[in-house]
């Protein structure tokens, strides 16, 4: 799963908007209450709860990417 | 018990109380686990009912430490949560302006803010971290409880404004957790034939307000926990405060 397009979906924005290294506090759309569903949506897909120290980690698009890849590995 | 443990979880809280006590009664009887929460460790004791499974808890619901631990305890994993009944709250009555010991005396600040805890605080505390729950579980309903006093009763400000806050809550929360399939109303009940209600005012005070209600007389607890059900069961209804006085506010 590529993060940009799932947070592009998430933000209503297109994907070529989502920097594959910026912030995820800097995409237009990502607000606190999208974020929220963002993170559910990322628990549903790894099939577990996230762990505090997990969603504190998650600030930029990389890290969202980097997340997805660990679970496919 | 097995078959109990299937069935969606309810949550009562201010169970202790004559609402509570009767929701979970009602919720209890339709064969739903209940988790009955209440501060009043005392006012739990009796509130085993004939048929069903009721787990019951003493905690200060205006502590999130504290009423983490409590869902932690008794949901270690995942479970879904049906409703919130959200029935925490006492009444209060102080007036804005009184005359104590020959002065003008304004509202106390420290009873101010224990009414806005016991009835704001521990509503939000509750159904934030309920709807938490719920939205790992597939979403749920939050029933919250405004009262006639949310337009302003006189003598009763900071009640009012507790239960104006109950309504702002929980319009806001419904628009937040829509998205995620928790839906939040509350019911705003107006004289219900209950000990606090007689508590609160005179007998001849209460009697006008029958007198006043097109329906002719108190609401009953059976006549809370139908529209408790009724938000519970409609999915299409959220952020709603829905006005149960047998058409004393028209």
């Amino acid at each position: 799963m590529n993060a940009r397009h799932l947070i592009a979906e998430f933000a209503r924005c297109p994907a070529e908007s989502v920097a594959s290294d910026g912030d995820l506090a800097s995409v237009v759309g990502l607000d606190s209450i999208v974020m929220v569903r963002l993170m559910l949506r990322l628990e549903e897909m790894l099939g577990r709860e996230l762990e505090d120290a997990e969603m504190e980690r998650l600030l930029t698009v990389g890290d969202v990417q980097r997340l997805l890849d660990a679970q496919a590995g | 018990m097995a078959d109990a443990e299937q069935r969606p979880w309810v949550v009562v809280s201010g169970a202790g109380g004559s609402l509570g006590s009767a929701l979970v009664k009602r919720f209890a009887a339709s064969g739903h686990p209940i988790l009955a929460l209440d501060v009043n460790a005392d006012s739990l004791a009796n509130l085993l009912p004939a048929t069903g499974s009721v787990t019951t808890r003493s905690v200060d619901l205006a502590d999130p430490d504290q009423f983490d631990l409590v869902l932690d305890e008794v949901f270690p994993r995942r479970v879904p949560i049906w409703l919130l009944a959200n029935a925490v709250g006492a009444i209060w009555n102080e007036p804005a302006l009184s005359v104590a010991r020959g002065r003008l005396t304004p509202h106390g600040l420290e009873t101010f803010e224990k009414v806005i805890r016991a009835n704001l605080t521990t509503a939000f505390v509750t159904a934030t971290r309920i709807a938490a729950r719920m939205a790992r579980t597939g979403g749920g309903a939050i029933v919250n409880f405004s009262s006639i006093s949310a337009s302003g009763m006189p003598g009763q400000i900071a009640y009012s404004a507790a239960k104006a806050g109950i309504e702002g809550m929980t319009k806001a929360m419904a628009q937040e957790l829509g998205p995620l399939q928790v839906r939040v109303n509350a019911i705003a009940p107006g004289f219900v034939n209950v000990p606090s209600t007689h508590a609160a005012m005179t007998t001849d005070a209460l009697a006008v307000h029958v007198r006043r209600t097109p329906v002719g007389r108190l609401g009953s607890l059976d006549d809370i926990g139908d529209a408790v059900e009724y938000l519970a069961r409609s999915t299409f209804i959220s952020g709603k405060v829905l006005e149960i006085d047998g058409g004393l506010r028209i």
